[in-house]
């Protein structure tokens, strides 16, 4: 498949590798300071929940290095949400820049800026605020009690679905009567998951810097996932023309969603309006952990129905998502849950969606790779195998005969969307039967599942999980590409898409070098700048490949068929008649010219032009990718703990624009993925102060922790992708939890239901067997 | 207080607060290939060869590195800005992503192939242990070492 | 981030210099050794650092009686190493420290700071298992008493230096083993146990049967003691002791574990570290 193509399909370095390996000066914090740069210092509420009845600064306000204190008396007070979505956004208008309430520990109260962080802290410890402490709301059943205190009751909240509910949102939908369904059904099962408060934990922390350029605009470089709404909403929020704003995103230490939010920027943006200085705001380790964003503990109840033979009759998903104190996400991560989740069995005439999403004084839950599926899948892939084992069916034969197919489709693709009705589309790829056959392969399916294999106090199981995520936000996201031809017969490409170490730098100039006809060093990649770059609504929605892919496709045939022109005045012969390949335009009688001499003539010689093309691309489709994941799994029956010791993710991505980067991805989110299903839980004491602050206490794997992780990238085809591509940047992360989860029940005959599976929850599980 | 540091073998006078821990002392003049993941001894992402031994320079004070030999990820590369096997290999497997723990992670494979010529993929893993990656799960990067040493043992390292 | 109530940084010579610097025991002034700890929790109010590089031997080496002296400024990963110390009771010392924390952190970390820090720790329960001794300097006399005085009696919050670890030579017939359960390869210890068995003629002559990050920083099992010294180290008595031991050893309740299961891995702990000890025996 992917041998048809150049450059497309091969493991090229990515186009930024020189300076990643040379520890070049390219991450935000890098970069010389201005000699004026003011530091900011945030001072965070250390109550869950409370009024701020005073604030004096006027002894902060005089120290050393002190330029400008902010608390909610002199900043605006607008609500907005921090989402980086596009707009209007779908997610509550609930939060203001400095309010005057307080409703998380790690919540804003006030900040500094200073010559110096240290003497922006110094300051931070002098500011004087008095609270009213309320009761705080620490779980989500507290939220939703009779008489809960009510953690958004400002007048000018938008959006909320339920604010003296503490319900940030609600979404149902509904295919069929799930009701008959059920009572239609040989076989039902139940099953209800919670998963726990995880963090992104990128290597490098949130930052921002600002300053105003030498025609007084403001410059914004960030650490962001999504450079175009931060333009937007900083430009919204304190009320700054969007032409008056450049947003750059320089190389960034990881994403993962955390940085898919306009998080910090207003800080030093609004320092730099107001004193006309460069600032900057970046937070340490603990503020990462505490005061950024977080995935959403959710929840899950499963309930499946199937006939005796196998085939599922009812498919019902009930969510109670937790967002912490603020919105943002909150309702099209609810969305995800079942949008990514439902639609892989698409057997079932009878569905039904339904969830709330409810506040607590918690840290805020955001975009966190996976978006709601990660936790949905727990539920729904283990309630599978539990069905399975009930119906006396292998459970990889009952996936077999239940997954959607090419050609078909789910009532739940036009029913849910991404905080709206959602958008019908039929599958047009999917070799989710062939991950399936060769994940089990690799993994000796049928030799090992049940064999229970002991060394010593170790059992063996092996467990499958299969999923399938979206490419993209059809009708809603959209990415544009620009291309110009240089004199040498190299381009350069300018893409709003962001690159947040995933590689769509590199895969975005294959694409074009491929539709061009030149090596990939041909093609000179800017992205992620708004004064440079055309719009992109940024990483988010596993979109990248297949939306911003299929403009840069687009750019290049424009591009393309304009050298072509002009190659035919060249070589007098009709365009259609040239072929170009290896940076050479050929005509049927030998003649050619290189695509410098193309090149040259357009800029210099005779009606000269620039060649170049902009193009944009809103998909109406959000062609799936697939996985089959296949684990095997060592638990030590005598202390509970569960090591992975293989793990098989076999994945349909359409055509790999560059293998070993589909790889990465892959690895990394199944590394992620297994992180959050074994180790990774943020604890919060009863006064809902967090516990894991740092890196020491809030585990995330090491090399020592994790198999060698297996990925099989399976041929297939995408008809409505560039070049054959679908996603593959989130799918990955939602495997871990369930195959080790349906793994542990091979081994051990116990069926997990909360993660982590830590070894002491695993313990006592076995104990009660 | 004045501090004399060799940093890739030049030397480097600083003036520093007593206080100031080697990698805020490093990234403070111009060594940014150092980064600050945690600074507190968790992550690795700081990680430099301190006489030839990988540490997390967050744990330790700039004056406490005075007359040692400081290595950072622009000591390692070889002449004319060819890349150290490590650097190339990295690449060539796909071990890099987003980047930022790559500096220190390079780093302290050149301790370990130093001491260990042909470790298998757990002796790796383990000497890596404190180099946290987010983005990778360390399949590529415990490939791309493995290739790096076979090359080194062949004589393909130029120090 | 760097501790900026830091003014001074003192570099003595000698061991009499830097014991001039902390005699009155100021709070504000404190010895500097790794510098693994001070970087990161140096409380607020301290000033001044004395670096003991120069002033404190960083050397491993066996003596002719068999035993083997560490000097306190040796690092972790020197301790790691070094060829006297791998087989030193059937291999418990690499087994141990291959665990503690990662080789960043042993690369600069050394001995003399950690025990004197005296918190949480893999290193303290094995060498409290092999009767390890400290010497520590005060005002020009040194004195040697065991590890376990050390911090029984609270040495370590006293102005002292301490100089060298010592451990004791052994018999010819003597094994240990070393076992920690964590969440990841690379994190604190949720609990740890270290057992020595000693063979003489008669059977058992000496057990040392130690437990760790109970959350205490290192306990021993007397009654277990007891009972292998009694019974010896047959499956059947080496279940009876790590019972007893799980009954015995108090433990707590934190937020990564609960005193129950802390208590059940008390159990499991010893009764691996004997199995092995008892297998190091037989070869």
């Amino acid at each position: 498949m992917a041998d048809k193509y150049e450059v497309v399909g091969t493991s090229v370095h990515r186009v930024d590798g020189r300076g990643l390996v040379t520890g070049r000066p390219v991450f935000a914090d890098d970069f010389p300071k201005p000699v004026d740069l003011l530091h900011i210092a945030l001072l965070t509420s250390p109550h869950a929940h409370a009024r701020i009845k005073a604030i004096d600064t006027t002894r902060a306000e005089s120290m050393p290095g002190v330029a400008l204190i902010l608390d909610h008396r002199n900043t605006p007070e607008k609500r907005y949400t921090t989402a980086g979505q596009g707009y209007p956004e779908p997610s509550p208008y609930d939060a203001r820049m400095f309010d005057t309430k307080v409703r998380w520990v790690g919540d804003r109260v006030a900040a500094v800026a200073a010559d110096s962080l240290l003497e922006a802290q110094r300051a931070v410890e002098a500011i004087e605020v008095e609270y009213e402490v309320l009761e705080p709301v620490l779980t989500i059943d507290q939220a939703i009690a009779e008489g809960a205190p009510v953690i958004h009751d400002e007048d000018d909240a938008l959006d909320v679905w339920d604010a003296p509910r503490n319900l940030a949102a609600h979404v149902v939908a509904v295919a069929g009567d799930v009701e008959q369904g059920f009572a239609e059904s040989d076989a039902v099962v139940v099953v209800t998951t919670e998963t726990q408060y995880g963090q992104h934990a990128p290597l490098e922390p949130h930052i921002a810097a600002t300053h105003l350029d030498e025609n007084g605009r403001l410059v914004i470089l960030t650490s962001t996932q999504v450079p175009f709404h931060v333009r937007r909403i900083i430009g919204m929020l304190l009320d700054v023309p969007i032409h008056r704003i450049r947003v750059i995103k320089p190389r960034i230490g990881g994403g993962f969603g955390v940085k898919q939010e306009v998080l910090i920027e207003d800080l030093p943006a609004w320092v730099t309006l107001q004193t006309g200085r460069p600032a900057q705001m970046l937070y340490n380790r603990e503020q990462e952990f505490v005061s950024s964003r977080t995935r959403h503990p959710m929840r899950v109840r499963v309930k499946l129905g199937a006939k005796a033979d196998g085939r599922l009759h009812a498919l019902q998903m009930d969510v109670l998502s937790n967002t912490g104190a603020y919105g943002a996400h909150s309702l099209t991560v609810l969305s995800n849950a079942g949008s990514k989740t439902l639609p892989l069995y698409n057997k079932a005439p009878h569905v039904r969606f339904s969830g709330d999403v409810v506040y607590t004084n918690l840290p805020v839950a955001g975009a966190y790779r996976g978006y709601g599926a990660t936790q949905g899948y727990f539920a729904l892939e283990t309630a599978v195998d539990r069905l399975a084992a009930d119906l006396g069916i292998d459970p990889l034969e009952w996936r077999m005969r239940n997954h959607i197919r090419e050609g078909e489709t789910s009532p739940i693709f036009a029913a849910l969307g991404e905080g709206r009705e959602g958008v019908e589309q039929t599958i047009t790829s999917c070799a989710l039967d062939e991950c399936i056959r060769q994940g089990a392969e690799r993994i000796g399916w049928t030799e090992r599942r049940g064999k229970r294999e002991r060394h010593g106090s170790w059992v063996h199981g092996v467990g499958m999980s299969t999923h399938m995520q979206g490419s993209g936000i059809p009708l809603i996201d959209m990415g544009a590409a620009s291309i110009k031809m240089n004199d040498d017969g190299s381009f350069n490409l300018a893409v709003g898409a962001t690159d947040l170490g995933t590689g769509s730098d590199t895969i975005l100039g294959q694409i074009a070098a491929e539709v061009l006809a030149v090596p990939l060093d041909k093609i000179v990649v800017i992205s992620s700048d708004t004064d440079l770059t055309p719009f992109d609504v940024g990483a988010y929605a596993s979109s990248t490949t297949y939306v911003s892919g299929t403009a840069v496709a687009r750019a290049a045939e424009d591009v393309r068929a304009q050298i072509l022109e002009v190659a035919g005045d060249m070589l007098d012969v009709e365009p259609g008649s040239l072929t170009l390949e290896d940076e050479r335009v050929t005509a049927a009688d030998g003649t050619s010219a290189t695509l410098a001499e193309v090149g040259i003539r357009t800029l210099y010689g005779t009606e000269q032009r620039q060649i170049a093309a902009i193009h944009s691309f809103t998909p109406e489709l959000s062609p799936p990718p697939f996985l089959a994941a296949f684990c095997e799994v060592a638990v030590d029956e005598d202390t509970g703990r569960v090591v992975v010791l293989r793990f098989v993710a076999a994945v349909d991505c359409g055509t790999p624009i560059n293998p070993k980067l589909v790889e990465g991805q892959v690895e990394g989110a199944v590394a992620n993925g297994i992180g959050y299903a074994l180790f990774e839980e943020m604890v919060f004491d009863a006064r809902g102060r967090p516990k894991t602050t740092d890196y020491a206490r809030y585990k995330i794997p090491g090399p020592e922790d994790l198999p060698r992780i297996e990925t099989i990238l399976v041929d297939s085809f995408e008809p409505t992708g560039p070049m054959g591509a679908k996603s593959v940047a989130e799918i990955g992360i939602n495997a871990p939890i369930p195959a080790i989860a349906n793994a542990i029940h091979d081994a051990t005959g116990i069926w997990l239901t909360e993660t982590p599976f830590t070894a002491e929850r695993v313990w006592h599980a076995l104990r009660s067997r | 207080m004045r501090v004399g540091l060799t940093v890739n073998g030049k030397s480097e006078p600083l003036e520093i607060e007593p206080g100031d821990t080697l990698l805020e002392a490093l990234r403070a003049n111009g060594h940014t290939s150092v980064k600050n993941g945690c600074a507190n001894g968790d992550c690795g992402a700081c990680a430099v060869l301190l006489d030839g031994r990988a540490v997390a320079s967050c744990l330790v004070f700039a004056a406490q590195a005075e007359g040692s030999d400081i290595t950072t990820i622009d000591g390692l590369a070889g002449k004319d800005s060819a890349y150290h096997p490590l650097q190339q290999t990295m690449l060539d497997a796909g071990g890099v992503q987003c980047g930022f723990c790559i500096p220190a992670m390079i780093l302290t494979a050149a301790d370990l192939l130093a001491r260990n010529p042909e470790p298998t993929r757990d002796e790796i893993g383990s000497y890596l242990s404190g180099n946290l990656c987010r983005c990778t799960g360390y399949v590529k990067q415990i490939d791309a070492i493995e290739m790096a040493a076979a090359i080194m043992r062949e004589g393909g390292a130029d120090g | 981030m760097s501790r900026p109530g830091i003014t001074e940084y003192l570099r003595p010579e000698s061991l009499g210099e830097a014991w001039r610097s902390i005699a009155d025991g100021a709070p504000t002034v404190r010895l500097l050794s790794g510098g693994s700890d001070l970087t990161i929790s140096a409380p607020p109010e301290v000033t001044t650092l004395v670096d003991l590089r120069s002033a404190l031997d960083s050397t491993v080496s066996a003596k002719e009686d068999g035993s083997i002296r560490i000097g306190a400024g040796a690092t972790l990963t020197a301790i790691l190493e070094h060829q006297s110390l791998v087989d030193h009771a059937g291999g418990v010392i690499p087994e141990m420290m291959v665990q503690v924390g990662s080789p960043l952190l042993r690369n600069s970390a050394t001995i003399g700071g950690h025990l004197a820090r005296g918190r949480l720790s893999d290193v303290v329960p094995v060498l409290i298992a092999l009767d390890a001794e400290v010497r520590i300097h005060r005002d020009g006399v040194l004195t040697a008493l065991s590890l376990s005085r050390y911090l029984s009696e609270g040495h370590n919050t006293r102005p002292h230096i301490l100089t060298e670890v010592l451990l004791p030579a052994l018999p010819a017939s003597s094994a240990a083993a070393f076992h920690r359960h964590a969440r990841t390869a690379f994190d604190f210890p949720i609990l740890n146990a270290c057992c020595r068995v000693d063979l003489g003629p008669e059977g058992v002559d000496k057990v040392r049967i130690v437990c760790g990050a109970t959350p205490h920083l290192a306990l021993r099992a007397a009654r277990a003691e007891a009972s292998v010294m009694s019974d010896g180290l047959t499956p059947s008595a080496i279940e009876t002791a790590s019972r007893l031991a799980g009954e015995e050893v108090p433990t707590g309740t934190g937020w990564v574990a609960s005193a129950e299961y802390r208590s059940h891995l008390v159990e499991v702990l010893v009764a691996r570290c004997l199995t092995t000890a008892t297998e190091r025996l037989s070869r």
